[in-house]
């Protein structure tokens, strides 16, 4: 028995999920992407997904995040459908691309989405995670004028200034300089530390160490799923310009 | 969790102010005012005056009998071909196009997605019905140039069942959306409708239910209060669409804002190609894997290329836009036998309808031009292959021709039509086809450096024309059609005065496809003599 399915059972008699698939399967018209997948990520767990470009890791966050729906199967946010008034205020979604609005300033985009999230909106804790992030001098710049690099960090200030109990992120560090990935992973172990889950996509192997687990996909299905300590095998010659898997989903939308 | 947390709805409220305000920062109320000032101006100015120019003759009164009894069951095949389209929007999650930012940072929130939604869809609805009324207005004001009754009659009439048109497409598509309608039963109850309108034209079942907004067309002749019903029925549309777009698929909403993002661009660079492209992904419209029939390989293939592979591309074409083809063909009929019976506007519309069939005729050209390297890699120059490629569009589009010819022959069962038809069919078809080959070549060409050199008075004017000419040049083709009437009119033998008309449209057909052909060593010639006179 895998340390993993021991810890499920262990979870499923105690508390209920953070995530739980089951059976969890996407496909686009004839093609398919994702599954069926069975998961179950307890709460306060740091899970790593990796896995090759199209191996289903962007669309099984989307899922679970509830932008995209399940061609069968289920997927459970803390025991709510994904996309659900409830979910939606614990989940916390970083996708691989930053979405900003053009004309709003970092320090308005923070403002807006800690008020939307029924979280205040205090001047001083919203200057402390642009000064992490390095944001403060432009706080109240357009987003719309910066960087990749820059709009991916207000992204990510948008994804943590609101509360959430479990955070998805897909390739966080595409387009961040050392500083910024310094960041951003002092925030992840941050929010980690205070119990949230996080659900972590990415092909790049040095985070590895502090996660609790790694489950890695190919081809759309889990094909390894290991616990802290555990051997894993990673193929980490991807291009480095590569931006999440999800845009195999698009081609196969359109 | 059912409630939106305490003051969401008030950071909703403050995040669209803030948003106003940022937006409006730069520019100035006076500015705006003035700008709505001039384009409503203009488009007066224009839309009455190409109104008054055309300025056709009246029709007979045994005529305008028959206009009133017909025109409602004509005008409801239309308004269900609208339908159907917007059916067809609705189930793919339409007509809403959410900004990416406004999904994932507002619709993603824990707040009532309905009524961050309906603010959308009341835009929606108000843009439509200002589409409709006015489209219907011009319409109205354009009929009454050649019916009896008033001109304000006519629009007003035009106005309402434009408005109502709007009001059943956008209410239609949001209710689908909302409710997650999948597309089959849709489009099946949609092709109904269709299919009763159609009936409907040949008195073989009741008057169809999109008849009566051609009911309401016809106001000014005979007043039908019935016709209200379609206004409340589009009321009622819009109103519970929009009531009901909580469910509404985040998934489709996300693919449509990724989609209808990126068409906006391409058609602010008035990018036609890249617009298609967008256009056909929004309706998830992909070529078939199997081609319907097997193209001609070996001898004929290795002899004719380009030929083979443009019909091996046509033998992919999914069944909508078979369909589409076909119903802009059968729209060329009608508009074609209205031209011919004195409306002289329509043949402008006939002209537009060749365009857009042509512009999808054209697609396995417009593969090779998407690759511009592999096309300047060939061992023939490049206007030779632009000009091969003509042949399977052209014959494409004399298929759908002969769609054009049957529809005005079954509307208007005399020789005379099948003789003009006849004279009219082939060059049409060509100046279709040439007149989107122009459009895809031209754009192509829009990014070169010596763009950058022309003043912005030349660019202005430059950019109009290359909106304008192909259309035009699509439109010319069936011009001898309104040449053969303006002849009848003076007691002259129509077909012989369509002759030199389509020796005319013959000969200039030519000189496009010179300009194809010669176009790039033109272009060469003209940035080697650029380049020297810089060094």
């Amino acid at each position: 028995m895998t340390s993993s399915r021991l810890r499920s059972r262990t979870t499923e008699r105690t508390v209920v999920p953070a995530v739980a698939a089951d059976e969890l399967f996407k496909a686009y018209g004839d093609a398919p992407a994702v599954g069926p997948i069975d998961l179950v990520v307890p709460p306060g767990e740091a899970l790593l997904l990796v896995g090759h470009n199209g191996s289903g890791k962007s669309t099984l966050l989307a899922m679970v995040a509830g932008l995209l729906e399940p061609s069968e199967g289920e997927a459970r946010v803390f025991g709510e459908p994904p996309g659900s008034m409830a979910a939606r205020a614990v989940t916390s979604y970083l996708p691989d691309t930053p979405v900003l609005y053009d004309d709003l300033s970092v320090r308005e985009h923070l403002q807006y989405v800690s008020r939307l999230h029924g979280a205040d909106d205090d001047p001083a804790r919203l200057d402390g995670i642009m000064d992490r992030l390095g944001l403060l001098d432009r706080a109240d710049q357009l987003p719309s004028q910066f960087s990749r690099g820059l709009r991916q960090r207000t992204a990510i200030a948008v994804g943590v200034c609101r509360p959430f109990g479990l955070l998805l992120v897909d390739e966080p560090f595409v387009g961040l300089d050392t500083a910024g990935r310094d960041a951003l992973v002092e925030l992840l172990r941050e929010a980690r530390s205070e119990g949230a889950t996080m659900v972590v996509a990415t092909h790049d192997p040095s985070i590895l160490g502090w996660f609790d687990r790694t489950v890695e996909l190919s081809d759309g299905e889990v094909v390894a799923d290991h616990a802290p300590g555990d051997p894993l095998v990673m193929d980490t010659t991807v291009d480095e310009g590569d931006e999440g898997d999800e845009g195999d989903e698009g081609d196969e939308a359109d | 969790m059912e409630a939106p947390p305490p003051g969401a709805a008030r950071a909703l409220a403050d995040l669209r102010r803030a948003r106003r305000q940022n937006r409006m920062g730069e520019r100035s109320w006076g500015e705006l005012a003035y700008r709505v000032y001039v384009t409503a101006l203009v488009t007066l100015l224009v839309g009455s005056s190409v109104v008054g120019w055309i300025g056709d003759e009246s029709v007979a009164p045994s005529a305008v009998e028959t206009f009133r009894a017909e025109a409602p069951a004509w005008i409801g095949i239309a308004v269900a071909v609208a339908v159907l389209l917007a059916v067809r929007t609705g189930a793919r999650g339409g007509p809403l196009a959410i900004e990416a930012a406004e999904l994932h940072l507002v619709l993603m929130a824990p707040v009532d997605r309905g009524a961050v939604l309906r603010r959308s869809a009341t835009r929606s609805i108000v843009t439509s019905l200002g589409w409709g009324t006015v489209v219907g207005a011009l319409a109205g004001d354009l009929a009454a140039q050649r019916l009896p009754e008033p001109d304000l009659a006519w629009a007003g009439a035009g106005a309402l069942a434009g408005a109502t048109t709007g009001g059943l497409v956008v209410g239609s598509a949001l209710l689908l959306a909302g409710r997650r309608v999948p597309p089959l039963p849709a489009t099946v109850l949609a092709l109904v409708l269709v299919g009763w309108a159609i009936a409907d034209t040949a008195d073989v079942v009741p008057a169809s239910p999109t008849a009566l907004v051609g009911r309401m067309v016809v106001w000014p002749l005979s007043f039908a209060p019935v016709a209200l019903v379609a206004t409340g029925v589009a009321i009622l549309l819009a109103v519970t669409g929009r009531a009901l777009l909580r469910n509404l698929s985040i998934e489709q909403a996300r693919r449509r804002s990724t989609l209808v993002g990126q068409l906006r661009f391409a058609v602010t660079q008035q990018d036609l190609r890249t617009v298609l492209l967008l256009r056909r992904q929004l309706a998830d419209e992909r070529s078939r894997p199997r081609p319907w029939v097997r193209t001609p390989s070996g001898a004929l293939a290795r002899r004719f290329p380009v030929l083979v592979r443009d019909l091996q591309s046509l033998a992919r074409w999914p069944v909508v836009r078979i369909v589409r083809v076909l119903l802009l063909g059968a729209a060329v009929g009608l508009a074609l036998r209205g031209a011919a019976s004195g409306t002289t506007a329509l043949v402008l519309v006939a002209g537009v309808a060749a365009f857009v069939a042509a512009l999808d005729a054209i697609e396995p050209m417009t593969q090779d031009l998407d690759h511009p390297t592999r096309l300047g890699s060939y061992p023939v120059a490049e206007g030779v292959i632009l000009l091969r490629h003509l042949a399977a569009p052209t014959a494409l589009m004399a298929l759908a021709g002969l769609v054009a010819l049957a529809v005005a022959y079954l509307v208007d069962p005399h020789v005379q039509v099948l003789q003009l038809g006849a004279m009219v069919w082939l060059p049409a078809s060509l100046a279709a086809v040439l007149g989107a080959t122009v459009s895809v070549n031209t754009e192509e060409g829009t990014s070169s450096q010596s763009d950058d050199l022309i003043p912005p008075e030349v660019a202005g004017p430059r950019i109009l024309l290359r909106l304008v000419i192909p259309p035009a040049i699509a439109v010319v083709g069936s011009v001898p059609v309104v040449v053969a009437h303006r002849a009848e009119l003076r007691g002259d033998d129509p077909l012989a005065a369509a002759v030199p008309a389509v020796a005319a449209v013959l000969l200039l057909l030519a000189l496009v496809a010179g300009w194809l052909r010669y176009r790039g060593e033109l272009r060469d010639s003209i940035a080697a003599a650029s380049g020297g006179a810089r060094t």
